[in-house]
């Protein structure tokens, strides 16, 4: 591919990476894809779905609104066939539940604060509307947090809506395809030497996920990455008593009733992570853990058979938000990973955001927060 | 479909969706509904199709009912006991309150 | 916390109470080791020897009468069972499913709302086997039941089936329990065998005067069904079992005629093939047996298998030994045979001994000796053709044949991608019915070849409930530090609102 103006690389096909192809494509760019595997194979298809903007991080708060903007007219993004198959459950609400005082008081804290910053759309419940709210909730709940526009949507439907539509709009996908080494061309732009041949383009985003800090050191950067496993318990069937997700403050706690019955139990309990076999491992001697919290919120749920465990590979950043921007010296290098377990909301705006920031050529402000440059030394969160 | 090798002695007594019903002790409460002639154990939650014990050796999953107000039991591995409460399933059993015959 | 690993609770832990892992359990216990022995059933047997104590004692003439029908291979295991019964180094755990089981030894329990691990230096898993999973029209139909189940409700339920009985499929087992039912006076109204006589003309190649016995046997059995005057028919093709809420009647084509019959219970039976959920779950690599269209562990001859895990990933050697039918269908004697060898080579890893000896390896060798024959006799019939279109695959989930071909056919071309996306394999059997079609289908449509692919099997492979997960006991404190993802936003203080970042 000769290299030229408007021209893009981006190396992981994962939810982002199309995100942003999706974008970018549209306004015209040549993208090309490259993945070391198939594309969405990891955190993307497997997540829980969530979206939320309840509980966000305040500097996700302004992106993550924005995604659900194109989550609620997901049609206008990936067709509305395709939109269909994504399960797009907007309304139902999500529901953080306060069990002892220290996560009440949070509420109340994180209440004021939202109020002060002008965000959100985060209500206070008490204990008796959240008990009315969950039903099965145990009488020890003190009261909640209520986001009532969140909800959830199928991860693996929709990170292959964005990839159809990716490519629709003429992205290329190039699967199997590792990324072996990455050179600055003289001039600008990148020439990215793959297990299938080299590529080069003017701008290169690395959104590998679990993998990204391997790709920025690729470029000589250094990013501060930990990959983890996120893992879920999935229950049997059971009949539908629950329409919000409920998530935990303090604890462990994190779950949904699937649209078929099944409890889908998350919570952030972590399995063992194996990025250089691309795979992963539950660890159940970790699930009691997440299973407590669960049973300390609904009592009633301990005879209920778990079925299976699952878990992917995703990358964590030290404070919990992901990078997204050019790394200092090299604007034409993008890093978009780190997303810590709660991306899969925020991809939509990603790809509009940093999509309009590569196509204008300027970092939009709403990627202030992300800049890689926070983990700078001495200047660590 | 099944029928005693010979009266039954020994026989314990469950309650079956309410009703009492005779059993061998130490046999299985799968064994018990056969004999009993139940038309199912479960109503699928898929499709709500009827479905008795299939393998009876605790890999098929067909035979689940309710026991002691716990749904999703395998019949063909639960031993009678007299007093036990069986009901039969429809559909998905229900997650929070186990259900009081 | 301490962070070293937990003591083993046992020398060796044993999966599964049948033939092979009585005998193991026996070898190894009066060689001074201590024992666990984990099994799903109520009593020691395993499904051959199922309620044979019980029976025993049962002196009524129907019990007597019972006893004769079962035969003298079902008292065979009289001995074995009192043997295991005597010893008391073995902690027998009745009433006990497995739901992990991890290469370094460690097995997840469950025992009614109680769930653990244990860690025994070496695993010996003798879970045996299941009936092959046979999708044809109408098999989820109440009134359609395997011949084991049957059996089963025979032995341990003192039950015989009644109405008009049609028993079809191919094997042993089909013509054991037609006779078995004959015995007791029950006249099914046709024995339909899928083999042909043009596969015993094939198999009599592999015949070894260890064979005859069994052959005779066989032979036996026909005949008598002959004589009673019991309808029967081979190269039964096309089963199909018919009725709006139970089975009304089945219909099959034999001699190039279509036939239906009316019919209250169906019975079918494939042969058994050796049941691999623990040991795909537990990362063992799995070979396919062709001829016989089923997975097996891969293992050396005393049993031990291989883990598909790579070295770095692995904590330690692989100490899981597989035996009986769950390595191999031999059948009882084979599995006891197979039982003592798996046992001297585990006390010979304990103690660093000699092994296997000679004699137990022969035994084995003489007692597998008659399989070529009856794997040529009875070659797999009702699930020999992949199912059409319209015939459920996945029990649970109620998904047929043609699901799972669209689904493929539109990329879904790895089985956890298929799983995922179709939910087949995903409901409370876990796979256990459907995976082996589903990886079939899966070759057709790709035309691949090889070891079909299985679903990854994570823990737990059978149900736990959500309270006994939160009181797992016998955990691994080097596996619980607290590994949670963080998620939860800090509050700002009010004079730090408008700083860049936290």
């Amino acid at each position: 591919m000769p290299r030229q103006n408007e021209t893009a690389l981006i190396i992981g096909a994962g939810l982002q990476g199309c995100s942003i192809a999706l974008f970018l494509a549209r306004a015209g760019w040549r993208v090309t894809l490259l993945d070391k595997n198939v594309a969405g194979r990891h955190a993307s298809s497997v997540n829980a779905g969530g979206l939320r903007t309840l509980m966000r991080d305040w500097r996700e708060y302004p992106l993550s609104e924005l995604a659900m903007k194109h989550w609620r007219h997901l049609d206008q993004l990936v067709g509305t066939e395709a939109a269909e198959s994504c399960e797009v459950r907007l309304g139902v609400g999500q529901i953080a539940v306060a069990l002892d005082q220290a996560e009440l008081s949070w509420t109340l804290g994180r209440a004021q604060d939202m109020e002060r910053r002008r965000l959100g759309a985060e209500e206070l419940l008490s204990a008796t509307e959240v008990r009315k709210m969950l039903p099965g909730l145990t009488d020890q709940a003190l009261g909640g947090l209520v986001s009532r526009g969140d909800g959830h949507a199928n991860p693996a439907a929709s990170t292959r809506a964005f990839r159809q539509a990716a490519m629709a709009a003429g992205a290329k996908i190039v699967e199997n395809c590792r990324v072996l080494g990455l050179d600055r061309l003289p001039g600008g732009g990148w020439s990215v030497t793959a297990a299938s041949g080299r590529y080069e383009a003017g701008v290169l985003v690395n959104c590998a996920g679990a993998w990204g800090a391997q790709v920025a050191a690729m470029a000589g950067q250094t990013l501060p990455l930990k990959v983890v496993a996120p893992s879920m318990m999935v229950t049997a069937r059971t009949q539908p008593f629950l329409e919000p997700v409920v998530i935990g403050i303090d604890r462990p706690l994190s779950f949904k009733q699937s649209a078929v019955g099944s409890l889908v139990i998350g919570g952030g309990i972590l399995g063992k992570p194996c990025a250089d076999h691309d795979t992963s491992f539950t660890v159940m001697d970790r699930m009691p853990e997440g299973a407590a919290a669960t049973l300390e919120a609904f009592p009633a749920l301990a005879h209920v058979p778990v079925l299976r465990t699952w878990t992917g590979l995703e990358g964590a950043t030290p404070d919990g938000i992901p990078v997204i921007g050019p790394d200092e010296g090299t604007p034409d290098l993008w890093h978009v990973f780190g997303f810590c377990g709660h991306g899969f909301q925020l991809s939509p705006a990603v790809g509009d955001v940093v999509g309009r920031s590569l196509v204008g050529g300027t970092v939009d402000p709403l990627l202030a927060p992300f800049s890689g440059r926070r983990f700078d030394a001495g200047d660590a969160a | 479909m099944f029928s005693d090798l010979a009266t039954l002695t020994d026989a314990v007594t469950l309650s079956v969706d309410g009703q009492p019903v005779k059993a061998r002790a130490g046999e299985t409460v799968a064994a018990c509904l056969l004999r009993a002639g139940v038309p199912y154990n479960r109503l699928t939650p898929v499709s709500g199709a009827r479905r008795l014990p299939y393998c009876m050796i605790g890999h098929c999953f067909e035979c689940l009912v309710e026991i002691d107000g716990i749904g999703n039991r395998q019949a063909c591995l639960t031993l009678v006991r007299e007093g036990m409460k069986v009901r039969r399933q429809a559909g998905a059993p229900p997650a929070l309150e186990p259900s009081v015959p | 916390m301490s962070m070293t690993a937990p003591l083993p609770d046992a020398d060796v832990i044993i999966i599964g109470c049948g033939p092979s892992g009585m005998a193991a359990a026996v070898t190894l216990a009066e060689a001074g080791r201590s024992v666990i022995v984990l099994d799903m059933q109520p009593a020691p047997g395993g499904q051959i020897f199922r309620s044979l104590e019980a029976n025993l004692c049962d002196t009524s003439p129907a019990g007597q009468s019972l006893l004769a029908a079962l035969g003298p291979a079902y008292r065979a295991g009289t001995d074995l069972i009192r043997r295991f019964r005597a010893c008391a180094e073995i902690d027998y755990r009745p009433q006990t499913t497995v739901w992990e089981v991890r290469p370094d030894g460690t097995v997840g329990w469950l025992q009614g709302m109680n769930a653990g691990y244990v860690r025994g230096r070496q695993v010996l898993l003798a879970h045996g086997a299941m009936e092959r999973p046979v999708p044809f029209p109408g098999w989820t139909l109440p009134g359609v039941m395997t011949a084991g189940a049957v059996q089963t409700l025979l032995k341990a339920g003192h039950l015989k089936p009644s109405g008009r009985i049609v028993l079809a499929g191919t094997g042993p087992l089909l013509l054991l329990l037609a006779n078995q039912l004959h015995q007791l006076g029950v006249k099914p109204a046709l024995v339909g065998r899928t083999d042909r006589l043009s596969d015993s003309v094939r198999a009599s190649r592999h015949l070894r005067p260890d064979g005859l016995l069994p052959l005779v046997k066989g032979l036996g059995w026909l005949g008598r069904l002959k004589l009673a005057g019991v309808k029967s028919v081979t190269g039964l093709e096309n089963l199909a079992a018919h009725g709006a809420q139970n089975v009304e009647s089945v219909s099959f084509t034999a001699g190039g005629k279509r036939q239906t019959l009316p019919c209250d219970l169906l019975i079918v039976h494939d042969g058994i093939v050796p049941a691999i959920d623990i040991p795909n779950a537990a990362g063992l690599r799995l070979q396919w047996d062709g001829p016989n269209a089923s997975w097996r562990p891969a293992t050396t001859p005393d049993g031990l298998g291989a883990s598909t895990l790579p070295p770095e990933l692995s904590a330690g050697p692989c100490v899981l030994r597989v035996t009986g039918d769950a390595r191999s269908i031999g059948g009882a004697d084979a599995a006891i045979a197979h039982g003592k060898v798996a046992a001297q080579a585990i006390l010979a890893e304990l103690d660093h001994g000699a092994g296997p000896s000679g004699d137990a390896l022969r035994a084995v060798d003489k007692a597998l000796s008659v399989r070529p024959f009856l794997d040529a006799a009875f070659p797999p019939g009702l699930s020999q053709n992949l199912p059409d279109d319209d015939t459920i695959v996945c029990r649970c989930e109620e998904l047929t044949a043609g699901d799972l071909r669209a689904k493929i056919r539109s990329g879904f071309r790895n089985m956890d991608a298929l799983r995922g996306e179709s939910r087949c394999g995903m409901g409370p059997c876990q796979g256990r019915s459907c995976m082996v079609t589903a990886a079939r289908l899966l070759q057709d449509e790709t035309s691949a070849a090889g070891c079909p692919p299985t679903f990854r099997g994570r823990p737990p492979i059978r149900p736990v409930p959500l309270g006994a997960v939160a009181t797992l006991s016998g955990l691994d404190p080097r596996a619980t530090i607290r590994l949670t993802l963080e998620d939860k936003p800090e509050n700002a203080s009010e004079d730090t609102v408008n700083a860049p970042a936290e």
